[in-house]
């Protein structure tokens, strides 16, 4: 991170890809076509496979070059392809009664954003040698992660949660990039084959989901109280 | 010596996962878990036994082999194989498909892996994973029953301990970072690397760090206000699993919080740290009482004793000291052999009375005078009544809380188990004493119980009673070796 950080130029254009990846949550939060949260999770993706090829090159990290191309095989190419292939079989195109309209959404994360901000300023102002790209990670980090937690709470449609499933860990994986790109390269395989399994578990789930409830409308279920 | 038994353990559950999922026949599946399940249980005996005098075993940066993950593990290896025994006549009477059979056998023998891998990880990320594997493994259990109410249970379960688990690595990556500017940008991430550096790292990061992950693994441990999953699942799935899950993975999560917390406990902020978890606990028991007393399904009864008691143990780590630990320790192996017998005798109540609801079980006695007796002594033993072991370990817990600062929440403590005693047994009174008695009721249990439904519990509350009555002093010199290590002060 400080080697990082005495390149303008390279945290300008890191800054930027956090950006980036934030924009695309709110693309994720705003539209209620599963197909572009898809689409939309691919691409941030392949970003932070950008972010880590960065990495590796001004940080001296080797490993993140590994890192960068299982993100964008995993994350970029396979999730997505299973996906979309759930997608096509069940059918799944738009959330017909979102609880929440797109614009209302939008605004609530713009909020979270605000609170992910106020949080990590509130530990550069603890931590004094921690560089403006640091804090930006850190920000980009949080707000990802409750943007996908509100995504969990708003939608209705499964295969939509299990992409705020697959969002908090790429909101994970942006902000540890460069908060802690020295953090073990085994450690980072091991979450993207975690990733594998939750949408392996989707799809054994899945069909008894339809199969019990006629849908994929996670509001069917209801039935355990108390 | 000790890596090698573990070893040993690990390659025979994976092979028993192995068997059941080629198995042509579902005898054969039964068996491997059976024999996977007692030679994991003499091993870790005999690692019990050896543990003391070895100290710590590991290997490199990836395994630790300390007491603390040897205790949880013997909890694990208990219910396992108390689990396998009673699945066999369970799920022979529910004449299930020979498919489906398989692929729960196989399904659980790799939960049971998971879980031996879990404690004795030496790296908190990969111990994250395991504890993940664990939360997929169990969906997967849960969700597959065939019906409505599983599926429902299993989506809550796997979104819930999803987000959990999402802060809890979060936290991890903090207290890694934290460390980043004492080790510098590149060091191992090991237990021990994290109790080097944590008295010099930054209080109030750290502090954030170790809220992150006690609400994360809080969640899987089923601490209230992140207890929403457990009542579903532990319900919704078939007995053994859910004798699993309350008495091995529980226990696996609360690990996690312990290993953190015996961290923090190295810095200024240990108090705060331990407070938190005590505010968790006391969470945990006022919501066991309140859904307790009002609870009308028998296996949701069960669910939330599994949270009280969860909230019971973080209360003795978060009182910390000798007494709390110490305490805490005993009570994770109390609850899980207790909790177990809770379950199968509610297994078998739902498979006899074929109802869920408490209000359709009457005079289970009279109906089957051995599992009855069984069942009710277990329900007495699990609301903390004397002579059990239950009944030891709160009292240690509760001196525990009356010599440190937060003494307070011993009197919460106190109030809480009364009314979840008097609120259980309420339960039970009606279960047994109420209804017309068995010529004249109109629909007639099924059968008899098999042998395999009976013995595990009829063991289990045998040994809690053991316990109760003689508590193993070598075994508290056990627990004093970790809770020199966890317990602080």
């Amino acid at each position: 991170m400080t080697m990082i950080a005495q390149h303008p130029i390279v945290v300008a254009v890191l800054s930027l890809a956090l950006f980036v990846v934030l924009i695309l949550s709110f693309v994720i939060l705003g539209s209620h076509w599963v197909r572009n949260h898809v689409y939309a999770f691919a691409l941030q993706s392949w970003i932070i496979g950008a972010i880590s090829v960065i990495v590796a090159i001004w940080g001296h990290f080797p490993l993140s070059y590994g890192i960068a191309a299982l993100t964008i095989v995993v994350r970029g190419i396979l999730i997505p392809f299973f996906v979309v292939r759930i997608l096509d079989r069940t059918g799944v195109g738009r959330e017909s009664a979102p609880i929440l309209r797109s614009s209302s959404a939008v605004v609530v994360g713009g909020v979270l954003v605000i609170f992910a901000f106020v949080i990590s300023e509130e530990v550069s102002h603890q931590l004094v040698s921690l560089p403006a790209v640091a804090v930006l990670a850190l920000t980009v980090l949080l707000a990802v992660d409750f943007i996908a937690f509100l995504m969990l709470s708003l939608r209705t449609e499964a295969l939509a949660s299990l992409l705020g499933l697959l969002m908090i860990e790429n909101g994970i994986l942006a902000g540890s990039q460069i908060l802690v790109p020295g953090m073990p390269f085994l450690l980072e395989i091991v979450i993207l084959f975690d990733l594998l399994i939750i949408v392996a578990t989707y799809a054994v789930l899945a069909p008894s989901l339809r199969a019990r409830t006629g849908g994929t409308d996670v509001r069917a279920l209801r039935e355990l109280t108390g | 010596m000790i890596l090698t038994l573990i070893f040993i353990m690990l390659v025979v559950t994976a092979a028993a996962a192995l068997v059941s999922l080629g198995a042509p026949r579902i005898v054969l599946a039964e068996w491997a878990n059976q024999v996977a399940s007692i030679v994991d249980l003499v091993l870790i005996l005999w690692i019990l036994w050896l543990v003391p005098s070895h100290g710590i075993v590991g290997v490199d940066s990836l395994l630790i082999v300390d007491p603390f993950a040897v205790w949880v593990l013997v909890c694990v290896c208990l219910v396992y194989l108390s689990a396998t025994v009673y699945a066999r006549g369970y799920l022979r009477g529910q004449e299930r498909s020979t498919r489906s059979l398989r692929r729960f056998y196989a399904l659980f023998a790799c939960f049971a892996l998971i879980m031996l891998l879990s404690p004795i990880q030496n790296n908190p990320g990969l111990y994250w994973i395991a504890i993940d594997l664990t939360t997929l493994v169990s969906a997967l259990l849960v969700g597959l029953e065939p019906h409505r109410r599983a599926t429902e249970a299993a989506w809550k379960y796997l979104v819930v301990v999803a987000v959990g688990l999402s802060l809890a690595l979060i936290g991890t990556v903090l207290f890694y970072f934290a460390g980043t500017f004492i080790e510098g940008e590149q060091y191992p991430m090991t237990w021990q690397s994290f109790t080097k550096f944590a008295p010099h790292a930054d209080p109030s990061l750290l502090l954030m760090a170790f809220l992150l992950v006690m609400v994360g693994y809080g969640t899987k441990a089923g601490l209230a206000p992140m207890h929403t999953w457990l009542p579903d699942a532990h319900s919704e799935g078939p007995t053994p699993v859910s004798a699993m899950l309350s008495g091995g993975v529980l226990n696996c999560a609360m690990l996690g919080i312990v290993r953190f917390l015996g961290i923090m406990r190295s810095t200024t902020m240990g108090g705060y740290a331990g407070t938190g978890l005590v505010i968790l606990g006391v969470a945990s028991l006022v919501v066991a009482a309140f859904f307790i007393t009002r609870q009308r399904g028998i296996k949701r009864l069960a669910a939330y004793s599994s949270v009280e008691h969860m909230g019971i143990i973080a209360l003795g780590f978060g009182f910390g000291g000798v007494l709390g630990t110490v305490g805490a320790l005993y009570q994770m192996l109390n609850h899980s052999l207790t909790k177990s017998a809770v379950f199968f005798g509610a297994g078998n109540a739902i498979e006899a009375f074929g109802s869920r609801q408490i209000a359709d079980i009457r005079r289970v006695a009279d109906w089957f005078p051995v599992m009855g007796a069984t069942w009710l002594a277990a329900a007495f033993a699990i609301t903390g009544a004397p002579p059990f072991a239950l009944f030891l370990s709160e009292l240690t817990i509760i001196r525990g809380g009356l010599a440190g600062p937060n003494a307070w929440a011993v009197g919460v403590m106190a109030v809480a188990l009364i009314v979840i005693f008097v609120g259980f047994m309420t339960h039970f009174r009606r279960m047994y004493f109420t209804g017309a008695r068995p010529p004249a009721t109109k629909h007639k249990p099924k059968g008899s119980l098999p042998i395999t439904s009976v013995a595990p519990m009829v063991v289990a509350l045998v040994v809690v009673l053991g316990l109760g009555i003689w508590w193993p002093h070598p075994l508290w010199v056990f627990f004093t070796h970790i809770a020199a290590v966890v317990g602080g002060r």
